[in-house]
């Protein structure tokens, strides 16, 4: 299986080379991204601005093997996921990358230690002495004591049993990022993730995600319009007219 | 594939969270498999029910002989081939059977099969029926022709009947009355009868209904074909060997037909059913799309989508066909009713007492259910995998999708349209072919469906606007809108209400075809027939003084008899019809090849038949072919010159003059009367008051003699076709069913649907509709969903129909039928389907209030899935214990009690009556044993022995009389059958090869009825089956002064694979033993016998090996077939009815030829304790003239014994016999010691030779020895 635990070039560890992306609209066709050139340092935290339509989840899906490039490539941790197949694309999201939805995103069927389980089943690490449990954090924690480690990172210890239509905002945004941290990924795409918070549970949220992502050392492109997050961030890039280019916090805030 | 137990949950939570939507789904999966099962299981049922019968009734047999007619075959075949078969070839078990039906009242429909049988040969056959000896009534009451039955264990309870009750039964409208003399296990709806009884009640006189034999396997010494070969060699012109399955699988085969529409109707529930399951899966999924798109993001693969869809949908099947197979076993049981009773109207007669759930049926139930909503969820499962992460955000693509797909599923659609129509044109004889295409049809218009459901609701969109305002016009938006669900609740209810006008039409146009030919067919004004089974059936028919009666009342011009019958043709039975012809048949007969006018003149005169459509069809035969119809005299070539319409069978009829049929098949039986009243009076009503009147003086004439059934010419259609309407009950069920399946699938669209808009409507709600309003909507939706399948249903209902008429019942059953299609069938199916989906619409609307009302409904289903298991846990069948058969001994002991005794002397002896049966007492035999030297020197000891044994004496046991089974109620005139018989005959035969050091002994037992088995007044002739001694009429003058008539007595005799041939010419004259004959057995008075002799015959003959023997026979092996033998006989004649004392344990007998010319007889009976043995003796002296000799001065020792290996029994094994008065000091050795008779009673019979003072031959008999 690929994984991204054999990347050496720490300073690349996404990369993307050339991608174009481009749709097929009622015969026409739409470049969503143009020629884009793009890479993330290993453990970095890096903020993606944007305006609406400009291609941002578009870049999230391609970075996490939801959706492939129409040229181009995409490498995450020295694997090149668009010559994946839609199988082991699935399966390397399952082992390398966490998602963070704007909506949440959680399963309402299952209760919330189950959503945080659910990853880490997928991942195979529903042991007791699961691999990267024990290695990578240092606890050697069974998967449901991650889980309910991660619980009480968030706040939530008490909640475990609940469904999540039964959780606040907030809370359901706390149950993603620990369910997106839950296997250890190495990277974390975050799609405004407090997009549908109040200042208070945003600011909250962002920290909580802040903390545990520089706890793990677990890279992150977050697409986010969030003054804080900006700010914490290592660097923002902004995506405009389907290419990448850098920007200050001055100038991101400035909009 | 192993997937996360989180994805399993996930599931269980969703099916749990939408309870109805899960609920509905079971419900139509249960639904479509309990029609299936239930289905199957009436068929499977009535299939099993009919070949266990089939089976019990026969039994073990192999092969079966059948007579030409209705009548059976004469019972003289079976006595010809018991006697003659073994010096043939035939030496196999075979047994008379005498088959009819009787009804228990005459108030049920039930009927009961009545099995006439000779329980003296049954033991090979069928064990039940042999085990009559052992029943609360004795032997001789069965043989003896007294109405005593043994009924089924099951019957007899189920009509209240106790061991020694009596009960009623009715025959052809005569009633009889039976004593229930004991139960059987093994066979439902079972009377089992003497043969005797069964002839009587049956009417068969001096017939049987077959010969069942069971002939050996091939690997046998003999292969069952060659003799088969030689059973057919000596069978008269009017009978056939067959095989005993071939008639069970003739008559299976008859209602193949039948049972295959029914199972197509009942796939189409499991189709419409297969909708349904494919829009609940297909709206769980869309249901779930973002949940699904989670999934993905978080990495769930593909496959493990697909198998989380495919593992809901299996839970919904397994619990579906679950609740399905309890649901089908409950509906089952009312089918089979409805399938039995169409049987019975159509086929045969047939009782099916207990569903039979077979692992097969139930296999089927849970492959189908399963199956059926794998499949049907393949495609959504398929879709759910299809979901990709980035949808998460598109929500609503897939009526987008459906919409993108609409080209290629109409597309589709039309294909199989045509496929379908391709191969209804081409299937040929295929009826399965034929419904696959009509399967093809269906399917075809239902992919048809979102396309014209959109089309159509296009057109409706400004109707509905101008008359449901704004509700209306978004209905027709909405069910546009939702056309992944609503087009398939429309598909599936359009084919149920199609599927209901094509099977209506063709059910009308059937109907009216029938009433349209009744009209043409019933021309007289009355009808008389006897009750029988079926519309049509052979049987007895009406009765020769009853129909005497009726042709007076009605005048002999103006009445015409028919005749129904049976009659094999290739092998199998067809239906004949042999009518009189009158003026009016010109008319009655619908020709569909010939002119009435013209074929009739030929009908009359020549042999020719006429055939019926189904007949022609199912044949293929035309005008201008030959059949050739067996009749007792062979096979009868009639050429076929005419077809006409009948649609009283589908199993098709020929029809010929009644006059010729009654010369060709010798059979005058009437089974109905049709009669013109005289027109005299005008007016109908005065017609109507003079068919009335003569009816009732029918009635009142034939009444007395046999219950009939007199109908006028209205009351006869009137029944016709309320046989005809009964017919298709199961069908129309089968109908309703559909629907039902359809309307659970529009139910739980709408359901689907109005869950799923459950914000729109709180939106709706918010933006000021009432909940009126919403209802409306909702109702409005409803309606046009329910209008669209109507109009949709139109076509395709009109396109069944055409294929049911001219494609399925054509090949089904062959018949042409007029269409009769009217309009207001379609406007009915049109409204049906409306109202169905408005009644769809109620529920949906309340569960949006209600919805934890579907937790009850899950309690519910549970409880019937655990009453389901317990049911089937009750259904096992319990084992039959194996009965033994008939043992003689237990025949031949028994009751002394009012037969005659020998007392004394005083006897008028009367020849050649003497040489005749005794039926006076109790026993006698005609006894035959003498010692043989063959050509190449070899030395052989013969017995030949016929024993008559009554089993009562020949007046009446106390208890039950003769007059019990008369009729009551009605007269009955019938004949005592002449198999009723007290007496049985029972053939020993032995045989001992000195050479060869082998002997062999062969026990038969018969009765002394039927031609099987007998002895003659009118001169010494004796038989039992094939074991015969007669005298032989002297070709010069007689010497009756000398022998009575015994000058020469020829015997034949088989015994195990060797004959015994051999004619015996008398040396002396016959001489009396004891005084006149009179010889007591003790000191007893009455315990003496009646006892003649003829003590020495020359023997000359042969002894041959019979054919069924294929290897050649070591001591007869040289021999082409048989080695010429001469000898000696001694023939002695005893009867008596006590002849062992109260202490007596058994007999020493000799009797010894010696070579100088003297015979001596010797006997003691021995005393239980050391007390001296009776002893008598006689010396018959070289001129015949019997010297008494006083038996106390014989000496005899014992000088040897042996012990039988068979038996463990101890005999005396040489003999030193010495009369020192007359010089006689005898050495006695056995050719062989063991020469043990082998059979029900054990004894010693064996041939020695003299030595001592004198030499010679002679035989010993030794009983009582353990």
């Amino acid at each position: 299986m690929e994984t991204a635990a054999n990347d050496a070039g720490g300073g690349k560890f996404v990369r993307l080379e050339a991608v174009c992306k481009s749709y097929d609209e009622h015969g026409s066709r739409r470049d969503v991204l143009r020629d884009l050139d793009f890479s993330i340092g290993r453990g970095q935290f890096v903020a993606l601005l944007g305006r609406s339509g400009a291609g941002k989840s578009t870049l999230l899906n391609l970075l996490g093997g939801l959706d492939v490039p129409t040229s181009g490539s995409v490498s995450v941790g020295g694997t090149r996921i668009d010559g994946l197949s839609e199988d082991e694309r699935t399966l390397f999201r399952r082992q390398n990358l966490g998602f963070v939805f704007q909506a949440y995103n959680l399963i309402p069927t299952l209760n919330v230690l189950d959503n945080l389980l659910l990853p880490l089943e997928l991942a195979g690490r529903s042991g007791p002495k699961g691999r990267s449990a024990a290695q990578k954090s240092g606890h050697g924690r069974s998967a449901r004591e991650r889980a309910e480690w991660l619980l009480e990172e968030v706040g939530l210890a008490d909640r475990g049993q609940s469904w999540p239509d039964r959780l606040s905002g907030g809370e359901q945004q706390r149950v993603a990022i620990a369910r997106a941290l839950a296997a250890e990924p190495l990277l974390l795409l975050a799609d405004e993730p407090t997009g549908n918070l109040d200042y208070r549970t945003g600011r909250t949220v962002m920290d909580l995600l802040h903390r545990l992502v520089r706890d793990t050392r677990t890279t992150m492109l977050v697409v986010t319009h969030d003054r804080d997050f900006l700010q914490a961030s290592d660097r923002i890039v902004r995506l405009h007219e389907g290419r990448i280019e850098q920007i200050t916090l001055d100038e991101a805030t400035a909009r | 594939m192993a997937f996360s137990r989180l994805l399993v949950r996930s599931s269980l939570r969703h099916l749990a969270s939408h309870p109805w939507q899960f609920a509905l789904s079971i419900v139509g999966v249960a639904v479509g498999v309990a029609v299936v099962v239930a289905i199957d299981l009436a068929n499977v049922s009535a299939e099993t029910s009919f070949r266990k019968s089939s089976e019990t009734v026969a039994g073990r047999a192999t092969h079966r002989i059948l007579g030409a007619s209705t009548s059976g075959l004469p019972d003289s075949v079976l006595a010809h081939l018991v006697r003659e078969g073994p010096y043939r070839g035939i030496d196999v078990p075979m047994t008379p059977v005498v088959e009819g039906w009787v009804r228990p009242s005459r108030a049920t429909e039930r009927t009961l099969q009545v099995l006439g049988v000779d329980p003296l040969l049954e033991a090979a056959f069928r064990p039940y029926a042999s085990d009559i000896g052992r029943q609360e009534f004795g032997l001789d009451d069965f043989l003896g022709g007294r109405p005593v039955a043994l009924m089924s264990t099951g019957t007899a309870s189920d009509l209240g009947l106790a061991v020694a009750d009596t009960f009623r039964v009715e025959a052809s409208g005569v009633a009889h009355v039976l004593k229930l003399a004991g139960t059987i296990e093994g066979a439902d709806n079972l009377v089992v009868l003497d043969v005797s009884t069964a002839q009587r009640i049956l009417g068969l006189e001096r017939r049987i209904s077959r010969i069942d034999l069971i002939l050996p396997d091939a690997d046998g010494n003999a292969s069952g074909a060659d003799v088969a070969a030689r059973i057919r060699d000596v069978l008269p012109p009017g009978a056939v060997l067959e095989r005993s399955s071939a008639r069970t699988e003739t008559l299976a085969q008859m209602t193949r037909a039948f049972s295959l529409n029914l199972t197509a109707l009942s796939l189409l529930a499991l189709i419409v059913g297969m909708f349904l399951t494919y829009n609940t899966m297909s709206f769980s999924v869309v249901q779930r799309y973002g949940l699904i798109g989670r999934l993905r993001a978080v990495g769930v693969r593909r496959r493990e989508v697909l198998g989380m869809i495919l593992a809901e949908a299996l839970v919904v099947g397994v619990l579906g066909t679950a609740a399905g197979l309890v649901l089908g076993v409950v509906l089952g049981q009312g089918l089979v009713a409805l399938v039995t009773q169409t049987i019975n109207d159509l086929y045969y007669s047939l009782s099916v007492s207990r569903l039979a759930i077979g692992p097969m049926t139930l296999a089927k139930g849970i492959g189908l259910g399963v199956g059926a909503t794998l499949l049907a969820a393949w495609m959504p499962a398929r879709a759910a995998a299809g979901v990709t992460a980035t949808s998460l955000l598109q929500r609503s693509s897939v009526e987008d999708r459906l919409r993108g797909r609409l080209p290629m599923l109409t597309g589709m659609g039309a294909a199989l349209l045509v496929g379908g129509g391709a191969l209804l044109w081409a299937s040929g004889r295929g009826i399965v072919v034929a419904y696959a295409g009509i399967f093809m049809l269906i399917v075809g218009w239902a992919l048809l469906a979102p396309a014209l459901t959109a089309v159509m609701v296009a057109v409706l969109r400004p109707l509905a606007s101008r008359f449901g305002g704004v509700t209306g016009r978004m209905a027709a938006g909405s069910v546009r809108a939702h056309l992944s669900r609503t087009a398939v609740a429309i598909a599936a209810l359009s084919i149920a209400i199609s599927s209901v006008l094509g099977v209506g039409i063709m059910v009308g146009s059937f109907r009216t075809t029938v009433v349209t030919w009744l009209e043409g067919a019933l021309q007289a004004d009355i009808y008389v027939q006897a009750p029988g089974r079926g519309f049509r059936s052979g049987g007895t028919g009406i009765r020769m003084d009853a129909l005497a009666a009726l042709r007076e009342t009605a005048g002999r011009d103006q009445s015409f008899a028919i005749r129904h019958a049976e009659v094999l043709w290739r092998g199998t039975p067809v239906h004949v019809a042999a009518v009189e012809f009158g003026p009016h048949s010109e008319g009655a007969l619908a020709m569909k090849r010939g002119r009435a006018a013209d074929v009739l003149p030929r009908l009359r005169s020549e042999r020719a038949v006429l055939i019926s459509e189904p007949f022609a069809y199912r044949h293929g035969a035309a005008p201008g072919d030959t059949l050739h119809l067996l009749s007792p005299g062979g096979e009868l070539p009639l050429e076929v010159v005419g077809i006409y319409h009948d649609y009283a069978s589908d199993q098709g009829t020929v029809m010929m003059d009644r006059a010729q049929y009654a010369s060709w098949f010798e059979d005058d039986g009437v089974s109905g009367l049709a009669v013109f009243v005289e027109a005299d009076a005008e007016g109908s009503a005065r017609m109507e008051a003079a068919i009335d009147s003569v009816m009732a003086i029918m009635q009142q004439r034939a009444g007395p003699l046999q219950e009939l059934i007199i109908r006028s010419n209205r009351e006869l259609r009137t029944y016709s076709l309320d046989v005809f309407d009964r017919t298709f009950t199961v069908t129309q069920v089968l109908q309703l069913l559909a629907v039902i399946v359809a309307f659970i699938g529009i139910l739980s669209a709408l359901m689907a649907l109005q869950l799923e808009r459950a914000r729109e409507y709180a939106v709706l709600r918010a933006s000021g509709m009432t909940g009126r309003q919403l209802s409306r909507f909702v109702s409005w939706e409803c309606g046009l969903m329910g209008f669209v399948s109507g109009i949709l249903a139109l076509p395709l209902g009109g396109a069944l129909a055409m294929a049911l008429i001219f494609v399925i019942n054509k090949r089904s059953f062959g018949w042409t039928l007029q269409v009769d299609a009217s309009p207001g069938l379609f406007l009915q199916g049109l409204v049906v389907a409306v109202v169905a989906a408005l009644l769809a619409g109620i529920l949906p609307a309340r569960a949006l209030r209600r919805q934890r009302a579907a937790d009850a409904l899950k309690g519910a289903f549970v409880v019937l899935v655990a009453a389901g298991s317990l049911f089937l846990a009750g259904c096992s069948t319990p084992d039959r214990p194996e009965s033994e058969g008939l043992s003689l001994s237990d025949a031949l002991s028994g009751d002394i009690e009012g037969y005659a005794r020998a007392y004394d002397a005083a006897r008028e002896w009367r020849f050649p009556a003497d040489h005749g049966p005794h039926p006076d007492y109790k026993l006698e035999w005609w006894y035959v044993t003498g010692n043989l030297v063959d050509s190449t020197g070899g030395e052989w000891g013969y017995q030949v022995t016929i024993f008559r044994n009554a089993l009562a004496p020949p007046r009446d046991a106390p208890g039950l009389r003769d007059t019990d089974g008369e009729s009551t109620g009605t007269a009955s005139t019938a004949t005592a059958s002449d198999w009723a018989t007290r007496q049985l005959y029972i053939s020993h035969v032995g045989l001992t090869d000195d050479e060869g050091q082998r002997y062999a002994s062969e026990e038969r037992v018969y009765r002394g009825g039927g031609g099987l088995a007998g002895a003659s007044t009118d001169r010494f002739h004796v038989w039992a089956g094939p074991v015969e001694m007669v005298a032989l009429l002297p070709d010069g003058p007689s010497r009756a002064e000398l022998a009575q008539g015994l000058d020469t007595l020829r015997i034949r005799a088989p015994v195990r694979g060797r004959i015994l041939d051999l004619t015996l010419t008398a040396q002396k004259p016959i001489v009396f033993q004891g005084e006149n004959g009179f010889s007591p057995k003790s000191d007893e008075p009455g315990n003496a016998s009646w006892y003649y002799a003829l003590s020495r015959f020359s023997a000359e003959g042969t002894i041959g090996r019979t054919p069924m023997s294929g290897q050649p026979d070591v001591r007869i092996g040289g021999q082409p077939d048989a080695l010429p033998v001469l000898g000696t006989g001694w023939l002695d004649r005893e009867w008596s009815t006590s002849l062992l004392g109260r202490t007596q344990t058994g007999w020493d007998w000799f009797s010894l030829q010696l070579d100088d010319g003297r015979d001596l007889m010797y006997f003691q009976l021995r005393e239980r304790e050391s007390e001296a043995p009776f002893v008598d003796a006689s010396l018959v002296g070289e001129d015949g003239v019997r010297a008494g000799i006083d038996a106390r001065d014989i000496t005899l020792d014992v000088l040897s014994t042996w012990t039988s290996p068979h038996t463990g029994a101890d005999y005396p094994a040489s003999w030193r016999l010495r009369h020192d008065a007359l010089g006689i000091d005898l050495t006695l050795e056995p050719l062989l010691a063991d020469q043990e008779f082998q059979a029900s009673v054990r004894y010693w019979e064996g041939a020695v030779r003299i030595t001592g003072s004198h030499t010679g031959r002679g035989y010993v008999e030794l009983t009582g020895y353990e």
